[in-house]
């Protein structure tokens, strides 16, 4: 009867000043720093007081799922492989996604699917220490990944890597590789097709600023039948005619090349749609390397 | 929507609950504004509600400001209970988005408070298991966090390092990595 009588005990002292450190309760400085982007996790809360730092470092559930964003002015600062590893050991095992911008290159994949062979969720964006051959060998050894984003990782691309992807991630079901520019006049540009039409199981696809065409897209149509979000804003090289749009007609969700950039917030640059007829109107800087390669 | 079930609703809706503050003040509200509250959600269905909710770790100053904020979300559930129901109209929506606009609008002026504050205002949503505004509290200070050095945020929060000359080490050595 009596077990919510008050104690004088547990009244709030009256002193004025709140001990932010051991006076919060473990499960709220947890809940706390489970809002914080894991950067800031290592390289300050880590550092503050004991109970700070125990919270950050005993709690492997703070580190299963692992957000590591950041500008290139930090990654020149940081060295951000090492804390991405760093993050993935804290997880002891149970990581289950990875987020990480400017945060991964090879190493850090070998040491990502040794230690966390439960991961769903991987997204690197701009990686431009991860290679093809990284991310090939990495996937192997995560057969659960549900999840793959390899956007503006300048090594990595091509369908031969993308299909070891389909063929050892039988549960992936959203991929996602935006590029920074459209450029019309780079061939071979059905290049990512084959693999990502092994990518059998995909509900969601997004391709930013790819080069595939019409019938790059239509193969890709045809061997994801549970596609249901498309966005490949920027691929200027689709054209959205009657067959195109009739093939489209069962995604829910779909973004086609002219739609605005409102919810996108990675890097973008102008995109280059036509090839130019005469060099001497076209600004310098940009086009220094053209070539009048026809198409 | 006079079903049988619905008169009992009503009544309870309408039941109002003593809460009692550490300084002992005396707190009315209804029990939709209090069962926002895990804590006296569960006391409620035990029946230890007779003669007051004591909150012994909660003063009058902190248990008014939660009580503002309850009343407030208890509304804004009754709202959405209510529109998802039986409306959903264009008209409908826009009410709803306004309604939650004017609801985010609450939460940052709420939170607009000293530190002091905000440091019982997390214990308090804690202690009642007031998911929302633990949510809320955490964030507003997770925001103030980000980006900082460990030596801002301990001026900032008045925090005594008091790590070993160990752990002090071993931090040398990762910061060594962590900055090459």
């Amino acid at each position: 009867m009596a077990s919510h009588a008050p104690a004088d005990s547990m009244v709030a002292a009256a002193s004025p000043l709140r001990d932010w450190a051991a006076g919060l309760p473990a499960d709220v400085l947890l809940a706390i720093l489970h809002r914080l982007d894991h950067i800031d996790i290592l390289t300050a809360a880590d550092n503050v007081c004991c109970s700070w730092r125990r919270a950050a470092r005993e709690e492997p559930s703070l580190w299963r799922r692992i957000t590591m964003r950041g500008h290139e002015g930090i990654a020149r600062r940081l060295n951000r492989c090492g804390m991405a590893c760093e993050a993935v050991r804290r997880a002891a095992g149970q990581c289950e996604a990875f987020c990480g911008e400017y945060a991964g290159d090879d190493g850090f994949l070998v040491y990502l699917m040794e230690q966390a062979p439960y991961l769903k969720s991987l997204r690197l964006i701009s990686c431009n220490g991860v290679t093809n051959e990284g991310v090939a060998e990495a996937v192997k050894e995560l057969p659960l990944l549900e999840e793959l984003e390899l956007s503006l990782c300048e090594n990595v691309g091509g369908s031969e890597v993308f299909e070891v992807v389909g063929e050892v991630c039988p549960h992936l079901s959203n991929f996602r590789i935006c590029k920074k520019l459209f450029d019309v006049r780079v061939q071979n540009r059905d290049n990512d097709v084959r693999g990502i039409a092994t990518m059998h199981g995909l509900h969601s696809l997004q391709l930013f600023s790819n080069l595939l065409t019409n019938k790059g897209l239509e193969t890709i149509l045809d061997n994801c039948p549970h596609l249901e979000s498309l966005d490949i804003r920027h691929c200027f090289n689709i054209e959205m005619d009657e067959s195109l749009l009739l093939k489209c007609a069962r995604i829910s969700i779909l973004r086609i090349p002219d739609d605005p950039l409102d919810d996108y917030n990675l890097e973008v640059q102008s995109p280059i749609r036509i090839i130019p007829d005469d060099p001497i109107d076209v600004p310098c800087s940009d086009y220094s390397d053209y070539s009048s390669e026809d198409d | 929507m006079a079903s049988a079930g619905s008169g009992d609703e009503k009544a309870a809706a309408a039941a109002m609950i003593t809460l009692i503050s550490s300084d002992n003040e005396k707190f009315e509200v209804t029990e939709a504004t209090a069962t926002l509250s895990q804590t006296i959600r569960h006391m409620i269905e035990d029946g230890c509600t007779d003669g007051g909710v004591p909150l012994p770790n909660v003063t009058s100053k902190i248990l008014a400001r939660v009580i503002e904020y309850c009343k407030k979300h208890a509304t804004a559930a009754a709202g959405e209970e209510g529109s998802s129901s039986s409306f959903s109209d264009a008209a409908f929506l826009e009410v709803d988005r306004a309604f939650l606009e004017e609801l985010e609008e609450f939460d940052d002026a709420f939170l607009e408070v000293d530190r002091a504050t905000l440091f019982d205002l997390i214990l308090a949503a804690n202690y009642l298991d007031i998911k929302g505004l633990l949510n809320l509290t955490c964030q507003k200070v997770a925001d103030s966090v980000k980006g900082k050095t460990p030596e801002q945020i301990r001026e900032m929060y008045n925090i005594v390092n008091d790590l070993t000359p160990e752990e002090e080490a071993e931090i040398r050595r990762e910061t060594q990595w962590a900055f090459e």
